[in-house]
């Protein structure tokens, strides 16, 4: 299996597409290889609509609604704030499946100027009813999401990275939860999302070299969201961490305070994110993680600023011991 | 129906949109009025292949109301027809009522939330292209407002549908010449609007939106086209038709009648000299 996202979601794309003939592709003149795939071997369920990204979610949502499955494909800042209305209207309105492949999560194309920053559409996504909002962190998670959400029938956007790191997950692993616990820890946890989750999951291995063992969540749908399983993970970490390349507005962290903030005890909580800002110029991932603390090294620094001995702590916080993670 | 019938199904429902808006004290009356003749022919000569009692029958002609603030016309329409008891329109805009202010599909026999303007061509595009993909005979009609071929998304939607030959969409514009608060043609203008169709790949009718016998005609013979593009008919209306006072004004948009207006309405939707 190729650790690059798009090739495993194009794969499965043409399995579907192969086995359905009620299954389409549909894009805004934007390429790839697994789209030439398709094109060629099943032209009468693939249709490239041309730059006008409205039309094409209104097209899409009509396609939909004669019993039919529509992926859309294209670059995520221009598939969700350009057609935003249409997605509200025509898609999450009539429920229809359309189902969004969205590249360029996060700083992804970070020196393309913020027109390309895939950094402000987690509150426009989470914002819309009956929208599933998928944001894999390798390639494994990312093609269980396109047979999830095909599965589903339900509007949906998947969010791609360009990264193509080493798998997170074994074959056959079960992503029905929308959330996966990749290793345990009971001194906190980082609940990280898309590419974030590997930089967490590096942070949590240079903390155990000290002593110091956090959890880390894997949050690969922001919604809809198991709330009962997300509240006991926080309920049982004395800290939390969230990781996210994306603005500080509306997405992960957004999810997290709202759920913090109804719990009867809370953990101490950081947020790690874009700060609410436009990034003018070329923007490089390694610059994000360097400035805004999203790398391994800032996500050390702030469980260390939160973090408090054992010996240390309060009677009171001592008492909620219960609340660590089994 | 003969036109005769269907001229006077046409003063009923002008009649059933005033009252309706009435009772509930609100509704875009003008803009329905606009289009009573359009929606008569489509709805209740036969032209609309539609079953109420199975409103979502798959073979139906799928019927978009595109310009969804004239709903008070499309309920009483679908109220005349059976879709829902006629006693229902005096819930319109009523605490838990099905009939909001702006249609959506809870409402039996309407396809899209509308109200928000340039969504129905773009629709009903994917739906002519789903119909063809299963070489299904139902057809699109989308009813648009003038006003609303100010927005964008309508050219991308009559751009895709004209490069692709989707002969089984059907465009209807209710060319009033008036938006909410003013003539189109001071705002942004929209003349020469056939030329505007045809150049994206369009057949264009042009007829006159209140001559019942031309609707008819028209529409009756939709089946018999030959064409491989699909089909805008630009109906010339008048915003308000049936009520003098209403006709022709950009005052009158969603503005309601009061006092003496309101029997003066009444009586001239009736035809009273």
């Amino acid at each position: 299996m190729s650790n690059d996202p798009r090739d495993v979601v194009f794969d499965a794309l043409y399995e579907i597409i192969a086995n359905d003939p009620n299954a389409f592709l549909v894009t805004n003149d934007m390429g790839a290889l697994g789209v030439d795939r398709i094109r060629e071997s099943h032209p009468g369920q693939f249709l490239n609509l041309g730059i006008a990204e409205q039309n094409l979610i209104s097209v899409a949502a009509g396609l939909a609604s004669t019993g039919k499955t529509v992926f859309t494909f294209g670059i995520l800042s221009h598939m969700t704030a350009r057609c935003y209305e249409q997605l509200r209207l025509d898609v999450c309105a009539l429920g229809v499946p359309v189902i969004g492949i969205a590249s360029g999560a996060g700083l992804s194309y970070g020196v393309d100027g913020p027109t390309h920053h895939g950094v402000y559409d987690l509150g426009l996504l989470r914002g819309l009813p009956g929208m599933a909002v998928y944001n894999p962190a390798d390639a494994r998670t990312a093609g269980a999401c396109v047979d999830l959400s095909y599965r589903e029938k339900k509007p949906a956007l998947i969010r791609l990275d360009k990264e193509a790191p080493e798998p997170l997950y074994e074959k056959g692993a079960d992503f029905t939860d929308g959330m996966k616990l990749l290793q345990p820890g009971s001194d906190g946890i980082l609940v990280a999302t898309g590419c974030s989750v590997h930089r967490a999951a590096e942070a949590a291995r240079r903390l155990s070299e000290d002593g110091i063992h956090v959890a880390v969540l894997d949050m690969f749908r922001l919604k809809p969201i198991d709330q009962e399983h997300l509240t006991a993970l926080l309920q049982a970490a004395p800290l939390v961490v969230s990781v996210e390349e994306h603005s500080k507005i509306g997405g992960l962290a957004s999810l997290l305070a709202e759920t913090i903030a109804e719990m009867e005890s809370r953990p101490r909580f950081r947020r790690l994110s874009m700060e609410d800002e436009f990034l003018l110029g070329s923007t490089s991932r390694a610059w994000a993680e360097e400035h805004r603390g999203l790398g391994p090294e800032g996500i050390v620094a702030a469980v260390r600023a939160l973090h408090q001995p054992k010996r240390k702590r309060a009677p009171s916080q001592a008492a909620g011991a219960h609340r660590r993670v089994a | 129906m003969n036109i005769r019938d269907l001229e006077e199904k046409a003063r009923e429902i002008r009649s059933r949109v005033l009252e309706t808006a009435l009772t509930g004290g609100k509704g875009h009356v003008p803009p329905a009025l606009s289009w009573v003749d359009i929606g008569v022919a489509l709805f209740c000569s036969g032209v609309l292949r539609h079953r109420a009692e199975d409103p979502a029958w798959s073979g139906r002609d799928r019927f978009l109301l595109s310009k969804g603030h004239g709903c008070l016309t499309l309920y009483a329409l679908l109220a005349d027809r059976g879709f829902f008891p006629t006693e229902e329109l005096d819930t319109f805009v009523k605490d838990g009522s099905r009939l909001a202010g702006h249609p959506d599909p809870q409402i039996p026999g309407v396809e899209m939330v509308s109200g928000s303007l340039g969504h129905g061509l773009g629709l009903g595009a994917g739906l002519a292209l789903g119909a063809r993909y299963d070489a299904e005979t139902w057809r699109v009609f989308a009813l648009l407002g003038d006003g609303e071929c100010h927005e964008g998304s309508v050219w991308e939607a009559a751009a895709f549908a004209g490069h692709h030959g989707l002969s089984n969409l059907i465009a209807i514009v209710d060319r009033n010449g008036l938006c909410s608060t003013d003539f189109t043609e001071n705002v942004i203008a929209l003349e020469p609007a056939a030329d505007r169709w045809r150049v994206l790949g369009w057949d264009v009718i042009e007829i006159d939106g209140h001559d019942l016998t031309a609707l008819v005609d028209v529409l009756g013979r939709l089946d018999a086209r030959l064409s491989d593009k699909p089909l805008v008919i630009l109906a010339r209306t008048t915003k308000g038709r049936g009520v003098s006072f209403m006709e022709n004004s950009p005052t009158w948009h969603h503005r309601m009648p009061r006092g003496d207006e309101i029997e003066r309405a009444r009586a001239e939707l009736r035809g009273d000299d």
